[in-house]
C-alpha cells in the first residue's frame, strides 16, 4: 500500500498543492497589502496600521455594517426557527417531493435568479425596499440551509429516544423542547451559523432588494470597488476575512464539541 | 397531523409566499410583453423567447456558455486531483485539507474578486512578476482570462467538495478489485474510478456552471465590462432596461440549464447504482 | 507440491505487528484456510498475496517466483473480496468480462468463457443484471465467478461466507467445495469462523497475533491441538491448567485429573472437549442405576457408541478377554429394568472389547449401548438371550459375553485381511449405512436421519467428511487398531461402517468442529464392529427401541444427563470402569441445561475450577439443574498442552 501509494499518486501531488496555493495567494496579497504604508497598493513601503484607523472612520462602511449585522440577526434567528421546525417536519411527516424539492431549492437555485423572483414579487405587491425586504430574501434561502443541516443531523438521530419519552408520558410538545431540540443542538447551531455567515456576505440578492439608501457592507463594497483599488479595502477585506476564518474555524469546532458532548 | 401543520406549516408558508410565487411570477412573465416604461402589459406574446436568438443576445449566451464551460473544466482538472488526494489523506489531515478548501469560499466575494484586482492589475503582482522576469507587462485585467480566473476563484471550492464526497465514499476495495483483476492504475481509473464519482463530477459543474452564467459581478469587475455576460444581461433587463419579460426568459433559460444538469446527475447517480 | 511459500514473512504498522514473521507452505490444489480471530493477521497476509500490500520482511514465493516483485495486476492470483467489491455500474457480465478484457483477449472467447462460468455459477439469467439488483447469495455468485473466469493459480477468498444468512450459506459451503473441485484452483479463505474454516478447508492455519500458532488438518486441530490458544478457540473446550503429576495432571485445587502420559515439563494445559466428559449421579439411588438412562438419551448414545467401540477397538482390540469382562459389568448395571437393557448388554460385550460398556450401563450407558449393539452387534440370538441374561443378572452377561466372544475371535482370525481392505470398504458402507439407520431404530433413527441430513448439511458436503473420514479410516487402521482391523472381516465392515458413518455425521452437527472428530470414531468403531461381528440388523431394530422404552419407564432423569456425555465416548471408562485409569476427582453441580443444535449442553458449576465445565451430550439429556455429578472422561480422549 505504502509502495503503491508513493508511485501511484505522486503526480497528484501537483494539482492538489496547485489548488491551494491557487486558493491563498489572492488572499495573502491582500492581507499583506493591508499592512502597506504606501498609499499605492502595489509597492510596499513598511508597515502600518494606518488603512484600519482611515476604516473606522468610514460612515459609509459603518452604516454598511450596521445594516449588514441587522439582516443577519434577523434572517438567521428567522430561518432558524423556521428552518428547523421544517426539518423537523419534513423527517417526520413528509412524503411528498414537492416540499423536499422546495425547500432545497434556493440553495440550488443561481442567487440572481433568487434575486430578481423577489424583485418581482415586491414590486407585484408594492412593498417598500428596505431592510425587511433583504432580510425575508435572506431567510430564504438561510432556511435551506438550515433545513438541510438539521435534516442531515436528524437523519443519524434516533427516533426511538423520542418514543421513549412519549412512552414515559411526555406531550409532545415536551419530547420537542427536552428531547428532540438538544438532540438536533449541534445541527441547529452549524445551520445557523451558515445562514448568518452566508447573509453577512450575501451581495447579489441583497443588491435587487436593498433600499439605496439603506445599503448592506457587501454593496457598500461593491461600490467601493468599481471605483478601483484602495488601502482601505485591503483592510477591510483582511477584517472580514479575519471574522470569517474565525467563524468558520470556531464552528467547525463547535459542531466537534457538541457533538463529543451529545 | 397537528404535528404536521406546526412543524411543517409556517416554513412552507413562507417558501410558497417567497419562493414559489415569486418563481411563478418570473414564469409567467416570460409570455407577456414589457410595458413602455418597464413593468408588464398583460399581452401575451412569444417574441421574448425568439429574441434569444437574435444574434445581438446569442453572441452574448454563446459568449457566457464558453467562459463558463472554460471555467468548469479547469476546475475539474484542478478539483479532481485534489479530491483524490484528500480522500486519500489520513483522517486528521483530511478535514485540514477540507476546511482549508472552503475557508476562502466563507470569505466575502466581492474581497475574493477585488483580490483578483490587485493581483492582475496592470501594476500588480503578476504584471510585476513577469516584468522582473523580463517578459514585459500583459494587459491582463479586462479580459476573458481575468474572468475565468475570477469564477474559478469564486467557484473552485465548489467543485472539490462534491468530487470530495464522491471519490471518499468510493469503495477502495473496487480499486482494489480492478487490479486484482489485471488492470493497470490508468485503466482503473477509467473504467472503475471515474464513472463511479461521475455524479460527484456532475454536481460539481452544476454548481459551477450554473452560477458561472448567472455570475454579473466578475464580468464586470475583472472584465471591464467588455465581455457581457448572461447575467449581466438579466440585471440589466431588471434594473436599467427594465424589460422584466426578457429578463424573465433569460432567468428561465439559466434554470433550464440547472435543470438538464440535475437530471444527468440523477441518471448519473442512479447508473451507479445510489439514489442521489 | 508447494505452490505458494510465505518464508518469514512480517508487516507492521506503526506501533502494531500485523504479521510476525509468519512462514506457511501451501499446496498445488489444496483448499486452505488462514482462521483467527480478527486482528490476527489474516487479512494482511491475504492482502501481501493479492498484492495490495507489501511485507516489511521475509519472502513470498509462487512455484520458486518471488512473488513481491509482481504488482498486483500482473498476478496470477484473483480474490473474491468480502464485500463482493463488484462493480456497481457495470452488469454482471461485464464485471465477469472485466478481467479478461484486462488481458487482450479476443473478444469471442471472453463470450464464451464468461457464458460459461454463468453457467456453472448458475447465474446465466441474470447476465444483464447489474449488481444491486441481486441478492446476497447472487452477488456472491458473481464474485466467484469474476474470480475464477480468469484461471487463476490461487483463488483467496476473504470470508467468503459471512455476509450470507444461515441457509445460504449451507448452500454456498456445498457450491464452493464443488467448484474447487471443478476448477481445480487451489484456495485460499480467509476467516474468523471456525465452522467456516473445518467445513471447507483441507488444511487451516490457525493465526493468532500475526503469528502462526498450527497449521492442520480440521481432525488434527479439533483432536490435536498444540497451543493453548488453539485449544480455546477451536470449538468448545474445558480447560485446566496445572502441574504434570504421575497419574494425570495436578490441577490446584481439584486434584489430579485424567491426562495422557508423556508430556514433558513441568506444568501443562489439559483440554478435554465436552463430549468426551461423562457424567455421573453421586446420589445415593444405587439400587438401578440403570434406570437413569431416558429413551432420548438412547439415541444419542448409539450414535457415540460407534465412537467408543472406535477407541476401544485402538487400546484393546481384539482383545476377546476384554468383551468378556465387558460384558461382567454390564451384567451388573443393565441387569435390571428393562428388556432393552439386552442391548445395552450386548452394547457393552460389543464395547466391552472398549471398556466402555459397563461403565455405560450405570450412567446412561445403556442407550449408547442399543446402539452400539445395533450396529455392532445385532448379531444373533445370542442378542436375545445377553438381554434376558442381563435383566436377570451378571451371570448372563457373562453367557452373553462368551457367545460374542468367540465370534470375536473368529472374526479376528478370518478377518486378518489387510488394513487397507478395511479402508476401502468403509467408504462405500458409508451410504448403506445411512439406510440401515434410517431403517432402523425407529425412533433414533427418525432423528438421526434428520441429524444426518442436517448434519450433511452443515458439514458443508457428504463427500468431504467421507473423503476426511476414509483417510482417518485408513490412517487409524494403518495404525493402533491394525490388529483388530485384520480380523474384520470385510463385509461386516461393510455394514458397520455405514452406521459408523452414519453416527459420525451426527455428531458433526452438535459440535461444529465435530466432523473430524467423528470421522476417526467412525473408523475405531468399524474395527470395534468388525471385531464383534455381530449382526448388525438384530440390533439396531430391536435394541434401540426397547432401551429407549425402557428407560423413559425407568428413571428417566438420572439417565441422560451422565449418559448423553459418556455415551459419546468411553462411557465404559466411566468412576467404575474395569481399567486401571486414574478417576476423576472432579465433583460439581449442574447449573445450565439447554438443548439445541441436537445436543444437550451442560453447564457444570465445579468448587475450586475458574469458570464452568461444559459438557455436551447428543439428544435430550434430563438432568436436572442443581444435581450433583461426578465428571469424569478417560485420560485418552484428554490433550495435554505444555504450558
Amino acid at each position: 500500500m505504502r509502495r503503491n501509494g508513493k508511485q501511484g499518486n505522486g503526480w497528484l501531488r501537483l494539482p492538489f498543492w496547485l489548488t491551494y496555493v491557487f486558493l491563498y495567494v489572492p488572499i495573502a496579497v491582500v492581507v499583506l497589502m493591508s499592512f502597506n504604508q504606501n498609499k499605492s497598493p502595489y509597492s510596499w513601503g513598511g508597515f502600518s496600521l494606518r488603512w484600519y484607523g482611515q476604516l473606522l472612520e468610514n460612515e459609509k462602511i459603518r452604516e454598511g455594517l450596521i445594516n449588514t449585522l441587522i439582516v443577519a440577526f434577523g434572517s438567521t434567528v428567522l430561518s432558524t426557527v423556521l428552518g428547523t421546525l421544517l426539518a423537523v417536519g419534513l423527517a417526520r411527516y413528509n412524503k411528498s417531493r414537492l416540499v423536499d424539492a422546495l425547500s432545497t431549492m434556493p440553495a440550488i437555485l443561481p442567487d440572481l435568479v433568487l434575486a430578481i423572483g423577489l424583485l418581482v414579487f415586491y414590486a407585484a405587491v408594492r412593498m417598500t425596499l428596505g431592510l425587511h425586504s433583504v432580510l425575508i430574501a435572506h431567510t430564504v434561502f438561510g432556511m435551506a440551509f438550515v433545513t438541510a443541516v438539521v435534516r442531515a443531523r436528524l437523519s443519524h438521530a434516533d427516533t426511538s429516544m423520542e418514543e421513549a419519552s412519549r412512552d414515559l408520558g411526555a406531550t409532545p410538545l415536551t419530547t420537542f423542547m427536552r428531547i428532540t431540540l438538544p438532540t438536533l443542538a449541534p445541527g441547529i447551531l452549524a445551520g445557523a451559523l451558515l445562514a448568518f455567515t452566508l447573509s453577512i456576505d450575501e451581495f447579489v440578492i441583497a443588491f435587487f432588494t436593498a433600499a439605496p439608501t439603506q445599503p448592506t457592507l457587501p454593496i457598500v463594497i461593491y461600490s467601493m470597488v468599481r471605483f478601483g483599488v484602495t488601502p482601505e479595502i485591503n483592510a477591510l477585506a483582511t477584517l472580514l476575512l479575519a471574522v470569517s476564518f474565525t467563524v468558520v474555524i470556531a464552528a467547525q469546532r463547535m459542531t466537534k464539541l457538541s457533538e463529543a458532548l451529545s | 397531523m397537528v404535528g404536521r401543520l406546526v412543524t411543517m406549516g409556517p416554513g412552507f408558508g413562507f417558501l410558497i409566499v417567497f419562493l414559489a410565487v415569486p418563481l411563478a411570477l418570473v414564469l409567467s412573465y416570460t409570455v407577456f410583453r414589457r410595458g413602455r416604461f418597464g413593468g408588464i402589459v398583460y399581452e401575451t406574446t412569444g417574441e421574448n423567447f425568439t429574441r434569444l436568438i437574435d444574434p445581438l443576445y446569442l453572441d452574448v449566451v454563446v459568449g457566457s456558455v464558453k467562459l463558463a464551460t472554460i471555467t468548469t473544466l479547469l476546475a475539474l482538472l484542478l478539483a479532481y486531483p485534489t479530491a483524490y488526494m484528500i480522500a486519500r489523506l489520513p483522517a486528521k489531515w483530511k478535514v485540514v485539507a477540507l476546511v482549508a478548501v472552503v475557508l476562502p469560499f466563507w470569505t466575502n466575494f466581492l474581497i475574493r474578486t477585488y483580490a483578483w484586482i490587485v493581483l492582475l492589475n496592470s501594476e500588480g503582482l503578476v504584471n510585476s512578476g513577469l516584468e522582473a522576469l523580463g517578459l514585459g507587462k500583459l494587459e491582463l485585467l479586462y479580459s476573458d482570462g481575468a474572468i475565468v480566473a475570477g469564477l474559478l476563484y469564486a467557484y473552485l471550492p465548489l467543485m472539490v467538495l462534491p468530487l470530495y464526497s464522491a471519490i471518499e465514499r468510493l469503495d477502495p476495495q473496487l480499486r482494489e478489485a480492478s487490479a486484482n483483476l489485471g488492470a493497470r492504475p490508468i485503466r482503473t481509473f477509467w473504467s472503475v474510478t471515474l464513472p463511479l464519482s461521475l455524479p460527484g463530477v456532475l454536481t460539481g459543474c452544476v454548481f459551477v456552471f450554473v452560477p458561472s452564467l448567472g455570475n454579473f459581478v466578475i464580468p464586470e469587475l475583472l472584465g471591464g465590462g467588455r465581455r457581457i455576460m448572461v447575467g449581466n444581461l438579466i440585471r440589466d433587463q431588471f434594473l436599467k432596461a427594465r424589460d422584466w419579460p426578457f429578463g424573465s426568459v433569460l432567468a428561465l433559460s439559466v434554470i433550464g440549464v440547472l435543470v438538464l444538469l440535475l437530471f444527468a446527475q440523477a441518471w448519473a447517480s442512479r447508473r451507479v447504482g445510489r439514489d442521489a | 507440491m508447494t505452490l505458494i511459500s510465505i518464508d518469514g514473512v512480517s508487516r507492521r504498522f506503526g506501533e502494531v505487528t500485523a504479521l510476525d514473521s509468519v512462514s506457511l507452505e501451501i499446496r498445488q490444489g489444496e483448499f486452505f484456510a488462514l482462521l483467527g480471530p480478527s486482528g490476527c493477521g489474516k487479512t494482511t497476509l491475504l492482502r501481501i498475496l493479492a498484492g495490495f500490500e507489501q511485507p516489511d520482511d521475509g519472502a513470498v514465493r509462487l512455484d520458486g517466483e518471488d512473488l513481491l516483485k509482481i504488482p498486483a495486476h500482473r498476478r496470477p492470483i484473483n480474490l473474491m473480496f468480502q464485500s463482493y467489491a463488484l462493480f456497481p455500474h457495470m452488469t454482471v457480465e461485464r464485471n465477469i468480462a472485466y478481467g479478461l478484457e484486462r488481458e487482450k483477449l479476443p473478444k469471442k472467447e471472453i463470450r464464451e468463457r464468461v457464458a460459461e462460468v454463468l453457467e456453472t455459477v448458475g447465474l446465466a439469467a441474470q447476465a444483464r443484471r447489474k449488481p444491486h439488483q441481486l441478492s446476497g447469495g447472487q452477488r456472491q455468485r458473481v464474485a466467484l465467478a469474476r474470480a475464477i473466469v480468469k484461471r487463476p493459480r490461487l483463488l483467496l477468498l476473504d470470508e467468503p461466507l459471512s455476509a450470507l444468512d444461515k441457509k445460504v450459506r449451507a448452500e454456498m459451503q456445498l457450491e464452493l467445495k464443488r467448484l474447487q473441485n471443478e476448477v481445480g484452483i487451489t484456495f485460499v479463505v480467509v476467516t474468523h469462523d471456525q465452522e467456516e474454516a473445518m467445513s471447507l478447508a483441507d488444511r487451516i492455519a490457525v493465526l493468532q497475533g500475526g503469528k502462526v500458532e498450527q497449521v492442520d488438518a480440521p481432525v488434527e486441530l479439533y483432536e490435536q491441538p498444540r497451543t493453548p490458544f488453539v485449544a480455546g478457540f477451536i470449538g468448545a473446550n474445558n480447560l485446566f491448567s496445572g502441574k504434570v503429576a504421575e497419574n494425570g495432571l495436578d490441577v490446584p485445587g481439584l486434584g489430579v485429573l485424567p491426562a495422557p502420559k508423556g508430556v514433558d515439563g513441568d506444568s501443562a494445559l489439559l483440554v478435554v472437549r465436552p463430549e468426551k466428559i461423562r457424567l455421573a449421579e453421586i446420589e445415593p439411588a444405587a439400587d438401578e442405576p440403570a434406570a437413569v438412562e431416558a429413551g432420548e438419551t438412547a439415541e444419542p448414545e448409539v450414535k457415540e457408541g460407534p465412537a467408543e467401540s472406535e477407541t476401544k477397538a485402538d487400546a484393546e482390540a481384539g482383545d476377546e478377554v476384554k468383551a468378556e469382562e465387558a460384558a461382567e459389568p454390564a451384567a451388573d448395571t443393565d441387569a435390571q429394568e428393562v428388556v432393552a437393557k439386552e442391548a445395552e448388554a450386548e452394547e457393552a460385550e460389543a464395547e466391552a472389547e472398549v471398556k466402555e460398556g459397563p461403565v455405560k450401563t450405570d450412567e446412561g450407558a445403556e442407550p449408547k449401548a442399543p446402539k452400539a449393539a445395533a450396529d455392532n452387534e445385532a448379531e444373533t440370538e445370542t442378542e436375545a438371550e445377553v438381554t434376558e441374561d442381563a435383566q436377570e443378572g451378571p451371570v448372563t452377561t457373562d453367557e452373553v459375553a462368551e457367545p460374542e466372544t468367540p465370534e470375536a475371535t473368529e472374526a479376528a482370525e478370518d478377518g486378518s485381511e489387510t488394513p487397507e481392505e478395511a479402508a476401502d470398504a468403509k467408504p462405500e458402507v458409508a451410504e448403506a449405512r445411512e439406510d440401515v439407520v434410517a431403517e432402523g431404530t425407529p425412533d433414533a433413527q427418525a432423528d438421526r436421519g434428520d441429524d444426518l441430513r442436517a448434519a450433511v448439511k452443515s458439514a458443508m458436503t457428504g463427500e468431504v467428511n467421507a473423503e476426511a473420514m476414509a483417510e482417518v479410516v485408513s490412517r487409524a487402521v494403518a495404525g493402533v487398531v491394525a490388529k483388530v482391523v485384520a480380523e474384520v472381516v470385510a463385509e461386516v465392515v461393510a455394514d458397520n461402517d455405514a452406521k459408523a458413518r452414519a453416527k459420525a455425521e451426527e455428531p458433526s452437527e452438535t459440535t461444529p468442529a465435530a466432523t473430524p472428530e467423528t470421522a476417526p470414531e467412525t473408523a475405531d468403531e468399524t474395527a470395534a464392529e468388525a471385531v464383534l461381528e455381530t449382526a448388525s440388523e438384530t440390533a439396531d431394530e430391536a435394541a434401540p427401541e426397547s432401551a429407549g422404552e425402557n428407560a423413559l419407564e425407568t428413571a428417566p432423569e438420572n439417565a441422560e444427563a451422565p449418559e448423553t456425555p459418556s455415551g459419546q465416548e468411553p462411557e465404559a471408562a466411566t468412576e467404575e470402569s474395569a481399567e486401571p485409569e486414574p478417576e476423576s476427582p472432579l465433583r460439581g453441580t449442574v447449573v445450565d441445561v439447554s438443548f439445541y443444535g441436537g445436543t444437550s449442553h451442560i453447564v457444570l458449576r465445579v468448587e475450586g475450577h475458574e469458570g464452568h465445565v461444559l459438557a455436551a451430550a447428543q439428544g435430550s439429556a434430563r438432568v436436572e439443574v442443581g444435581t450433583e455429578v461426578a465428571i469424569g472422561w478417560d485420560a485418552a480422549d484428554a490433550v495435554l498442552i505444555p504450558a
